[in-house]
């Protein structure tokens, strides 16, 4: 067994559960303490050396702005120990490194480590050079139970630790500031997001859903936040792409309706999330960069265009022309088609209303001068949805345009219309 | 001059020339194909259909297709045997340049096609070298060729009906 130990101190020790949720990267073993997170790292030292866990560790540290001794033993309380006293050999640990033996998980003070002291034994090397026989007489029944937990310190159970069900990440500025410009909020996302990214990476996750907390000065008057909510139309995996989109949303949202007042941080927190499965990456294969792009890019474009301006199409089986397709962003889905004869590439919407004035087809704008008038194709039916009657002809004028236009009744017993309805451009 | 500065110079001349070649997606209406990272100008009737064609010839490439006003019949495509699944469709409406440089930054698809008005020289320039640097070929529809401004396009081509024609450039 090979444990790493993360100790953090005073207001980091909150943070704890997030960095325990983000070393869930490095192995599945991970427990948390009331001062530190513990790591196991021998089971997955076929993907990870211990000087890498420990570098990605550092880096881990560095993106979510804490700082922690880091410490690494062959059992769980030596390395808290190791890392509380920052020794790094069992023997040279002082006594009070006991209450880490005692207790790894919850912090306890080792009363009786005065008495220790008085009586010469001053290091845990000195306590295990006494025989196991005299530590009853010499300390009592605390000085037999910390006897036996140093020489069985590998044999410590586990707490299962479950990250919690919420990913919420806040970034604050050092003082309330006041927002002219929205690269200091950028700053802020940009850390939160990284935090944010970090966690669900952790368990195989992709964002797909958040919201924005605009967290305003606490004596600010018109309400102390401002929500923004984001639905991305892909799940995304890396935060450049997401921040690039939030950004943009939040900026024109910023300009519409400036913050009223101060700024004192903004949070990100998760509202809808997708499998990865493809987490751990192919260096042979771009496959899931290339996916990862491609969320990006469809984000991008549906939030500046609209969510109906970006998609692929499938075919519909519908005999209306303009009804024969679909939107989607799905790759894999695909449609059936109606079998019928060829239709143009372009299609007029709504239709172009005509007259036709000997070998003249004339618009309100345009006018053609025709050559070839072919077809019938009789087009009628959907009754359930309202129905339709339609004779399409296809028309190549003198200009080698290909024209398609219909008649259809204008109205009951009317004369019928004709209108153009696509080209074969 | 003499035969020997001429022929280091013709020599030269080549080398400068090898760079410009440069590989090409396959058309059998085109026989030299369409050059990767240029913009291409089509023109005139039949050009979408001449698109589609070369689309359905090259149908395991991904194209996105950017319009300013969506006017394309999708399940029309597919009875040309032009793989739906890889066409990216983009309703740019008045950001259709914005669009198209977004979808050329991304390197995703080696095919664009263009059509919205264009004729800006920066924006041309602009198209010109995310083409070049994503080596996509990026396809420009009007109804006219452009005459003015024009430097940007590579190769502008003529289309009437089935026919193909080469206005100005060289298709390699």
């Amino acid at each position: 067994m090979r444990v790493v130990c993360l100790f953090l101190q005073g207001s980091a020790l909150s943070r704890l559960p997030s960095l325990a949720e983000a070393c869930v990267a490095f192995s599945p073993q991970v427990a948390l303490g009331a001062e530190a997170v513990f790591v196991e790292i021998a089971a997955s030292h076929q993907l990870f050396s211990e000087q890498e866990v420990i570098r990605r560790m550092r880096d881990l540290l560095e993106v979510l702005d804490l700082k922690a001794r880091i410490a690494v033993a062959n059992d769980l309380p030596t390395a808290l120990a190791f890392a509380r006293f920052g020794i790094r050999s069992r023997d040279a640990l002082p006594v009070e490194a006991l209450g880490d033996y005692l207790s790894p998980f919850s912090p306890t003070t080792f009363d009786i480590a005065e008495v220790f002291r008085k009586l010469g034994v001053l290091t845990l090397g000195d306590f295990t050079k006494i025989p196991r026989s005299e530590i009853p007489s010499r300390f009592g029944k605390p000085g037999l139970l910390a006897y036996e937990r140093l020489l069985s310190a590998g044999v410590v159970a586990w707490p299962r630790f479950q990250p919690a069900e919420k990913i919420l990440e806040r970034v604050d500025f050092e003082c309330a500031a006041q927002i002219e410009t929205f690269e200091p909020v950028l700053f802020l996302l940009k850390t939160a997001f990284q935090r944010v990214f970090l966690r669900l990476y952790a368990r195989r996750l992709k964002l797909a859903g958040f919201e924005v907390k605009f967290h305003l000065n606490k004596l600010s008057s018109s309400g102390k936040e401002r929500v923004s909510r984001i639905v991305l139309p892909l799940p995304q995996s890396e935060p450049k792409s997401v921040l690039a989109l939030a950004s943009e949303r939040l900026m024109k949202e910023l300009e519409l309706t400036p913050l009223e007042d101060s700024l004192e941080g903004v949070s990100v927190e998760v509202l809808d999330t997708a499998p990865f499965h493809d987490a751990q990456r192919d260096f042979f294969s771009r496959v899931e960069e290339e996916k990862q792009a491609w969320a990006g890019l469809v984000g991008r474009l549906q939030e500046r265009l609209g969510a109906q301006a970006a998609f692929l199409a499938h075919p519909v089986p519908r005999l209306l022309p303009e009804a024969s397709w679909g939107k989607t962003l799905d790759e894999k889905l695909q449609g059936t088609l109606v079998d019928v004869p060829l239709r143009p590439l372009r299609l007029l919407d709504p239709p172009l209303r005509l007259q036709r004035v000997g070998d003249w087809l004339l618009s309100h704008s345009r006018r053609w001068r025709f050559t070839a008038f072919t077809g019938v194709e009789k087009l009628k039916g959907e009754w359930w949805l309202g129905g339709f009657e339609r004779d399409y002809f296809r028309v190549e004028t003198e200009d080698g345009e290909a024209l398609w236009v219909y008649t259809a009744p204008v109205s009951e017993g009317g004369p019928r219309g004709l209108w153009l309805h696509g080209m074969f451009d | 001059m003499s035969a020997a500065v001429l022929q280091e110079l013709r020599a030269r001349l080549g080398a400068f020339d090898s760079h410009l070649t440069r590989e090409a997606f396959s058309y059998s209406r085109l026989a030299s194909g369409l050059p990767r990272g240029i913009l291409v100008e089509l023109t005139g009737p039949g050009k979408t259909e001449n698109v589609v064609q070369f689309l359905a010839e090259n149908a395991s490439l991904r194209a996105a297709w950017v319009e300013q006003r969506f006017s394309l019949l999708p399940s029309a495509f597919v009875q040309r045997q032009a793989n739906l699944e890889k066409i990216f469709f983009i309703e740019g409406g008045m950001q259709c340049a914005w669009a198209a440089s977004t979808v050329l930054r991304s390197q995703l698809f080696p095919i664009v096609v263009y059509h919205a008005p264009y004729g800006e020289e920066r924006e041309l320039r602009r198209f010109q070298l995310l083409a070049e640097r994503s080596n996509t070929t990026m396809i420009l529809l009007a109804d006219k060729p452009l005459e003015e401004r024009a430097w940007p396009i590579r190769l502008s081509l003529a289309s009437r009906g089935r026919e193909l024609s080469v206005v100005k450039g060289r298709a390699t």
